[in-house]
């Protein structure tokens, strides 16, 4: 098992993906900081860790974590690495865990990045304006465990998927529109239905939005989140495990 | 450019070594895919020491069960084990056998050097192991840069190198000649042949009947997923020598050869082909029938009439 993490390890450190997402973190998460601090919720004197600019860095892992477990798998398939790989460890489980504790670390450290990244630019902004801003230091580090462990369980969500799905694009584009259409549109549509959902789930295991109420309770919200890991991790394995590779 | 041929390291003690066993048998392998049956139930065995030729026309079937060898398709019955176990049983497949399946298998933005690094990790190998096989197919120079720049011929020669990395005793290569120019080819067929000569088992498909004829020392031969025959070259081609007689009217001659009950078989380059029959017999033939022979001589069976022949007369 350890070898099969190690090769993984290096599979995502020798080429420029991960940087690239990485990249989208940063440049995400900024932007919408930005986009959250101009708009007209912003209140002057407040606690750092109950801003609506840590939404922003949310927002930015969970697409970036997605893709980055998607292509996880897809990369393989397309370039046909994918056949070495397997040669190499013959035993497909096992290849299917040793990437999701690649993507996972990797997930983890997106989130990390955003979270500096929206802490960082919330600091700057009220400084500039001098505008009074507390820190409740534990607060912000919970905030901040709870941003890693939704990155974890998107990025491990992707890896399902891609095995799964298979196709790099179709997987892709798929998981995006589903996530940042679809899941709004069934929230539109069936309310009751909607907050049993990935992306529903993982906003009331966050618990930001505690005034909503189409969300469930933040503890609910994170057994429901690790549910659905469960249950992409285990059809994209059981995918692969019964795919010809040919 | 393609430097010295030398043993690695080799991990001796993993060896599973049974001396005269085959290095690889197939039991009644038959793969479908929904309606087509692609490999129906095939058996063969591949002995150590032996370059053995997997030899078939183009769709007969070859690379899916050399992927049933390998545990990348799943058979819909049969078997086929490596080295007496299964693959998937292997303890250490990397060190067992070493396959190039695909002229790309590699990420295009990743190098020839991070790509086996992969590959080493993977299988608990050393960056220094790595740097050997480098060195054995000739890709040292090139190791640094993307792979997805490489010509085909530098692609072949990193899928052997990736191959080639846990010293394994069986190879298995899907048209490894696919790409390479004239003197890759040689380079590739000296290789093969000290690979074997250690002891070790090759196989190696391809629909070239010529270049397995250089090649290979023995060959199983499908067609349309069913084994045609499976020997020695020399027993494929023996007994093998049939009479060439032709002539600038090709379809009187053909006719004088049916009305005397023979049994010509026009070959491709406008000529008949006789067994087994006497040289003046068919002069005297000609003669009655006032047909000029442009020639008329014995020729030793190759490799190729021996393979038209078998595959001859099997509808697709």
């Amino acid at each position: 098992m350890r070898t099969a993490i190690k090769s993984e390890f290096r599979k995502l450190m020798t080429t420029r993906t991960v940087w690239g997402l990485l990249a989208g973190v940063v440049v995400l998460t900024g932007l919408g900081a930005w986009g959250t601090l101009l708009g007209p919720n912003t209140v002057p004197g407040a606690a750092l860790e109950t801003l609506p600019l840590f939404i922003a860095a949310i927002v930015a892992v969970t697409v970036m974590a997605l893709v980055l477990g998607v292509r996880t798998y897809t990369d393989e398939a397309r370039h046909g690495s994918i056949v070495p790989t397997l040669l190499a460890t013959p035993e497909r489980r096992r290849v299917i865990a040793a990437k999701l504790v690649v993507v996972a670390g990797a997930a983890a450290v997106f989130a990390v990045v955003a979270a500096v990244v929206g802490a960082g630019f919330g600091a700057i902004w009220f400084a500039a304006h001098g505008t009074a801003l507390t820190v409740g230091v534990g607060a912000l580090a919970l905030l901040v465990a709870k941003i890693v462990l939704i990155a974890m369980a998107w990025s491990m969500i992707g890896l399902g998927v891609g095995s799964a799905v298979g196709h790099q694009v179709a997987a892709i584009v798929g998981s995006l529109i589903y996530l940042l259409v679809v899941e709004d549109l069934i929230g539109a549509l069936l309310p009751g239905v909607a907050k049993f959902l990935p992306s529903n789930a993982a906003d009331s295991a966050v618990g930001l939005w505690a005034s909503d109420a189409n969300l469930l309770a933040p503890a609910l919200g994170a057994l429901l989140l690790a549910a659905w890991v469960t249950a992409f991790v285990v059809a994209g394995a059981s995918r692969l495990q019964h795919r010809d590779i040919s | 450019m393609m430097s010295t041929i030398e043993a690695g390291p080799g991990p001796a003690d993993l060896r599973h070594e049974a001396p005269g066993s085959p290095a690889i048998v197939a039991r009644g392998l038959t793969k479908r895919f929904g309606a087509v049956t692609a490999v129906d139930d095939l058996s063969f065995e591949v002995r150590p020491g032996r370059v053995t030729g997997f030899l078939g026309p183009n769709g007969a079937g070859k690379s899916t069960t050399l992927r049933m060898l390998l545990a990348l398709v799943k058979p819909t019955s049969g078997s086929a084990t490596v080295l007496g176990l299964p693959y998937t049983s292997l303890a250490q497949p990397t060190l067992a056998v070493g396959a190039v399946l695909e002229v790309q298998s590699f990420h295009p933005l990743r190098s020839g050097r991070n790509h086996l690094r992969v590959l080493a990790a993977a299988a608990g190998l050393t960056d220094a192991r790595v740097g050997e096989v480098l060195d054995q197919v000739g890709l040292t120079d090139a190791a640094d840069r993307k792979a997805g720049g490489y010509s085909l011929g530098m692609r072949q020669r990193l899928g052997l190198a990736g191959a080639l990395l846990g010293d394994p005793q069986v190879l298995i290569l899907d048209e490894p000649a696919n790409g390479l120019d004239p003197q890759g080819i040689r380079w590739l067929r000296e290789f093969l042949q000290w690979f074997a000569g250690r002891g070790n088992a090759v196989l190696v498909s391809s629909h070239l009947l010529s270049e397995m004829a250089l090649m290979a020392d023995d060959v199983i031969v499908i067609d349309h997923g069913r084994l045609i025959r499976q020997g020695t070259v020399t027993e494929l081609t023996a007994g093998g020598s049939h009479l060439r007689v032709a002539s600038p009217d090709h379809e009187g001659l053909g006719r004088a050869l049916i009305a005397a009950g023979l049994e010509p078989r026009a070959d491709h380059e406008g000529g008949y082909l006789l067994e087994s029959a006497d040289p003046e017999r068919i002069g005297r033939i000609a003669l009655q029938a006032g047909v000029a022979l442009s020639q008329l001589s014995n020729e030793e069976t190759s490799l190729e009439d021996a393979f038209l022949e078998m595959t001859e007369g099997i509808g697709r």
